[in-house]
């Protein structure tokens, strides 16, 4: 017995080192088909690896954009500047609260916003984090923050690209990479905001009626997020920017979702889907994504109402 | 709990160590130890039908005492004991089944008449342990084997917790004897159960589930898909029904091993079977078996006249099929089988393949060669069957899978999974010789070879692995 035991746990070190061994190979050598076990991609639709190279540049802030895609491609920071404010954009792609929780600890003391707009896509509450947090572990440095949520978000996947990022980091093998400007159709802007190439859209005839799903943990984590800022004093909002109708009508339990945000959590809440007249063809490019002229509409009816609330000075 | 679960990481570690650590010397105590154990394993599943498995395990316990007891009854307490069983098996398992299909009969003549179905769960396991308990039953009444005295060592016979729900059916005859014989720590065996969990959880988290995701994918979408594709649909339920299940085995076989027991051989590399025959001596041998010793030899088995021979095989397949559940696609499953096994019975040429192919070779013959190739054909046909949702469906994907496009390049053609199955056939072809796959790296003298094996084989489970807890298909069973 004393023999098996001896030989298991000796078993385990031996065993982790030749997984890391075999991840760190993976990532580096094999081809892109046979990583589907590791996600490690530097640069990405958010943009994140740039934008946190750039958050030096900008301190005490008037605005932090934080959330998803729905803040990265709907608040445009030139906008903004163009009205007087400082803004910066730190959305990625499906960030859930799991992830805007490392974001917020890392980079909140840094930028020192005067009023924080938080997107609350619904979606997101439903989410197992996974997507973002790869994207996070892929172009954020690596430290104890990110083990964590790793361990929070509990995929294999999470874990064997922070072993292939924290490999990366401790080479330095992505000194030298810089994000492409311009990728596809869309083109970054300094700031954070990511600019597709104007074009319309066609919505689905049908859209099948389905319901949000909210997962306890991400509401957990989305609390601790408020909490974060009212203990740091820094006002915020919760939006929900706009949707096509036909998308934004599809969902039944919406209701509940509005409940969650004022009643649970207390806080200003503005759902911009009914304020904003936008036409699902003419304004957006996809059913969850404003095109540029659908941006300047929504940004401009935004700085009007936030200026109308008193949460902006009148510059 | 399933096996592949992190709870089950937990609990087997902790009842192995209670077991070794705290009642190695005690008999009684690990026996009890380990009925907990199992009782508890079944209640994560519903702790109601555990009511019904002690119920199901006091009653043969109970029959088997009548039945060594009395000299001119013992006939009535075995049909006391396999009508209430299968009675409860029937009301479980087959009841709507019997109802709609009497009503569909009707509806043909014209009869429409309105029926209601149970709205039941079917408990988890039942099918297995039913033949456990039957097994005993049987054996006690042809006079195998003595009446079990112990309670405790009865019900840990039936509700081991390795194969409680879904087996290997064992027999009174091969494990009641192992619960009551004194069981000491075995190093070489202990290490051989892990070398066999580890490679049934490679089977199951890895193939089969991974087989799993495409085949889904596929049969649901069978309408619309192109010949070549419901080809490799079908080709992926065939490796994930073989490793979903026979990687339960392994896991079930391995475990038990950890406390000292050797359970029945449930799959003997079936896929390199050179006919239907060897096929049937390879695949699920425990209920073939079963079957076998129950059914087929007190009908007569492959005695007597042609018509007989022929009634029996037919017997013998159907109830196969039925046993694996109430719907026609396995009623038709196991006729495919039967009809498959008749040529080889009537010219006597069932039981020619009876070795391992190519044994002692590294490689098969051309012979060997086609006749894998053909009864593998075969098998992937009939397995359509098995999976279909029903009949109509099973005869819809046929027609499409054999149209010209069944020489196009399949839509679905996922290469990391072509390369692990490459790896799988691979590793079992070479250790076919064994009990399972990866017996014989126990052989191997350098540990770090070993050890470097194990790990790769941990880091394609925690790689490929579906993150969801995906149940064993025979638990519906």
């Amino acid at each position: 017995m004393k023999k098996f035991l001896k030989n298991s746990l000796l078993f385990i070190p031996f065993f982790l080192v030749v997984y890391v061994a075999i991840v760190c190979v993976i990532g580096e050598f094999a081809p892109y088909h046979f990583r589907n076990c590791i996600n490690y991609r530097l640069g990405s639709n958010g943009y994140l690896h740039t934008k946190i190279r750039e958050i030096e540049n900008h301190k005490n802030v008037d605005i932090l954009f934080i959330g998803t895609s729905h803040a990265y491609r709907g608040f445009d920071v030139r906008i903004f500047k163009k009205e007087g404010y400082a803004t910066f954009n730190l959305g990625s792609s499906i960030q859930t609260p799991i992830q805007t929780n490392l974001l917020f600890r890392r980079y909140l003391d840094k930028l020192q916003p005067k009023l924080v707009v938080y997107d609350v896509n619904p979606e997101i509450f439903g989410s197992d984090g996974v997507e973002a947090s790869l994207d996070l572990i892929s172009n954020d440095k690596v430290d104890f923050d990110t083990f964590k949520m790793a361990l929070e978000v509990n995929n294999v996947k999470a874990y064997n690209t922070l072993i292939f990022a924290f490999y990366q980091q401790t080479i330095n093998a992505n000194e030298g990479f810089k994000e492409p400007i311009n990728r596809g159709e869309d083109t970054y802007i300094s700031g954070g905001f990511v600019q597709k190439k104007l074009k319309t859209f066609t919505p689905s005839k049908h859209y099948e009626e389905v319901s949000y799903a909210f997962n306890d943990n991400q509401l957990d984590y989305f609390s601790r997020n408020l909490k974060l800022l009212q203990d740091k004093k820094i006002p915020y909002i919760l939006v929900h920017n706009p949707l096509t109708k036909k998308l934004y009508h599809s969902k039944r339990n919406y209701t509940d979702f509005s409940k969650l945000m004022t009643q649970k959590f207390k806080s200003r809440y503005y759902d911009f889907n009914p304020l904003v007249p936008l036409n699902d063809t003419l304004h957006f490019y996809d059913d969850n994504h404003m095109n540029q002229n659908g941006v300047r509409l929504f940004d401009a009816y935004f700085i009007a109402k936030l200026k109308h609330e008193g949460l902006l000075s009148q510059e | 709990m399933l096996f592949n679960s992190l709870d089950f990481a937990f609990f087997l570690p902790i009842v192995f160590i209670v077991y070794w650590f705290f009642f190695a010397k005690e008999l009684k105590w690990q026996n009890v130890l380990l009925l907990a154990a199992s009782y508890y394993f079944y209640s994560c599943w519903d702790w109601r039908f555990l009511f019904l498995l002690i119920f199901s395990t006091a009653l043969d316990y109970y029959s088997g005492h009548k039945i060594a007891q009395s000299e001119h009854h013992k006939k009535k307490w075995l049909i006391l004991s396999v009508g209430i069983n299968l009675g409860f098996l029937g009301v479980f398992k087959y009841f709507n089944f019997f109802i709609e299909s009497f009503a569909d009969f009707l509806a043909v003549f014209g009869i429409n008449q309105s029926y209601s179905t149970l709205s039941v769960i079917l408990p988890v396991g039942i099918s297995f342990y039913t033949f456990h308990g039957l097994s005993y039953v049987f054996d006690v009444y042809n006079n195998k084997i003595k009446p079990c005295d112990n309670w405790v060592n009865y019900s840990l016979f039936v509700s081991f917790f390795p194969l409680l729900v879904a087996g290997p059916i064992e027999r009174a005859t091969h494990l009641l004897p192992q619960v009551e014989k004194p069981r000491k720590f075995d190093y070489s065996k202990a290490i051989d159960g892990l070398r066999q969990i580890l490679w049934g959880l490679f089977k199951k988290m890895v193939i089969a589930d991974n087989c799993a995701k495409f085949a889904n994918a596929i049969f649901e979408n069978s309408a619309h898909e192109t010949g070549s594709t419901l080809l490799i649909g079908a080709l992926f339920f065939t490796f994930q029904i073989y490793c979903d299940f026979s990687g339960y085995s392994d896991i079930a076989l391995g475990t038990a091993r950890l406390f000292g027991f050797e359970l029945l051989q449930n799959f003997k590399f079936p896929y390199f079977s050179r006919d239907i025959a060897e096929f049937w001596r390879r695949w699920h041998i425990s209920l073939s078996s079963w079957f076998r010793d129950y059914l087929y030899f007190p009908l007569g088995g492959s005695q007597g006249s042609i018509g007989l021979k022929v009634r029996n095989t037919f017997i013998i397949f159907l109830v196969s099929g039925f046993w694996h559940g109430a719907n026609w696609t396995f009623i038709v499953w196991g006729l495919l089988n039967a009809i498959y096994f008749l040529p080889l019975l009537l010219t006597n040429k069932n039981r020619v393949n009876l070795d391992i192919v190519a044994k002692g070779k590294y490689w098969p013959n051309l012979k060997e060669v086609f006749q894998i190739a053909v009864t593998f054909s075969l098998t992937v046909f009939a397995w359509i069957f098995f999976r279909a949702n029903d009949l109509s469906h099973a005869f819809q994907y046929i027609e499409s899978m054999f149209t010209k496009q069944f020489f196009s390049m399949p839509t679905v053609f996922p290469t990391y999974l072509m390369l692990l199955l490459g790896f799988f056939i691979t590793v079992e072809w070479f250790g076919r010789e064994h009990h399972f796959a990866i017996q014989k790296l126990g052989y191997m003298r350098f540990r770090f070879l070993r050890w470097s094996f194990y790990s790769v084989l941990l880091f394609l489970i925690f790689a490929f692995m579906v993150t969801e807890e995906t149940p064993f298909i025979y638990f519906q069973f």
